[in-house]
């Protein structure tokens, strides 16, 4: 055997198993990205779902970024004792 | 997959309050807390709440509180000892580049994961990531505030 690894030749069972069960998990994932995405793509290569789920992950987190600035400035500007805050807080407390 | 309602409930719930909080206790109208460190705070609590809805049973949500709520008493299930086994097994794959490098980075507690529970963990935070955004985006428009009132 020589040195360096190959993945056929090392992990071939273990690969074939999991194999599948990733080519059935990849479409689910295609699933929930955004739906222009994947108009024409039946089959997209397991790399562009990949690629795609981490960029639409960063998307998502810069949007959380963008709204908790967002929300922060609202809450500044909301007045504490207003009546909507004091209904709110009654409930949730 | 399935979305409860009880799922999105609990992450409302977490977060408005968690937002009161800091209304109330962080400063009032905005005079003594920094308003990057506010932010910031908000920030905290989305991904907390994320993390409380899903539930200890996801490993993203696991490690979410980890690192968010270092004083949460933390119990090791025994769940990661199989994977973990597997996860010797997945670093021989992962001398070859499978392409899930960059998907381990940015799902938390991806880095653990074997391929299969990457891919579910991945699933399952896009699922609750959007619900969050979307939970935050009604906050944010003014009239959702007053409609939220009008709905209890």
């Amino acid at each position: 055997m020589s040195g360096r690894r190959s993945r056929p030749r090392q992990s071939a069972s273990y690969s074939r198993i999991t194999d599948d069960q990733i080519n059935d998990l990849l479409p689910k994932l295609q699933a929930l990205l955004p739906e222009a995405r994947h108009q024409s793509n039946d089959r997209a290569s397991a790399a562009k779902v990949l690629q795609e789920t981490c960029s639409y992950i960063r998307s998502l987190h810069r949007e959380v970024d963008d709204l908790s600035e967002r929300l922060s400035e609202l809450l500044a500007a909301t007045d504490t004792n207003s009546p909507q805050a004091a209904v709110i807080r009654s409930l949730l407390m | 997959m399935k979305r409860n309602v009880s799922s999105t409930t609990i992450m409302a719930f977490h977060f408005l309050r968690s937002l009161l909080h800091l209304n109330s206790y962080g400063g009032g109208g905005g005079g003594g807390v920094s308003p990057l460190r506010r932010s910031l705070r908000i920030r905290q609590a989305a991904y907390t709440s994320m993390a409380v809805a899903a539930g200890p049973r996801r490993a993203w949500s696991t490690a979410l509180l980890r690192r968010l709520s270092p004083r949460r008493p933390h119990h090791r299930r025994a769940a990661p000892l199989r994977r973990n086994k597997i996860r010797v097994l997945g670093e021989v794959r992962r001398g070859v580049d499978d392409g899930d490098a960059a998907l381990r980075k940015v799902v938390p507690g991806g880095d653990r994961l074997d391929c299969c529970s990457l891919l579910e963990e991945t699933a399952s935070y896009i699922e609750f990531l959007s619900m969050q955004v979307e939970l935050m985006q009604r906050i944010s428009s003014r009239s959702a505030c007053i409609d939220l009132v009008r709905s209890f």
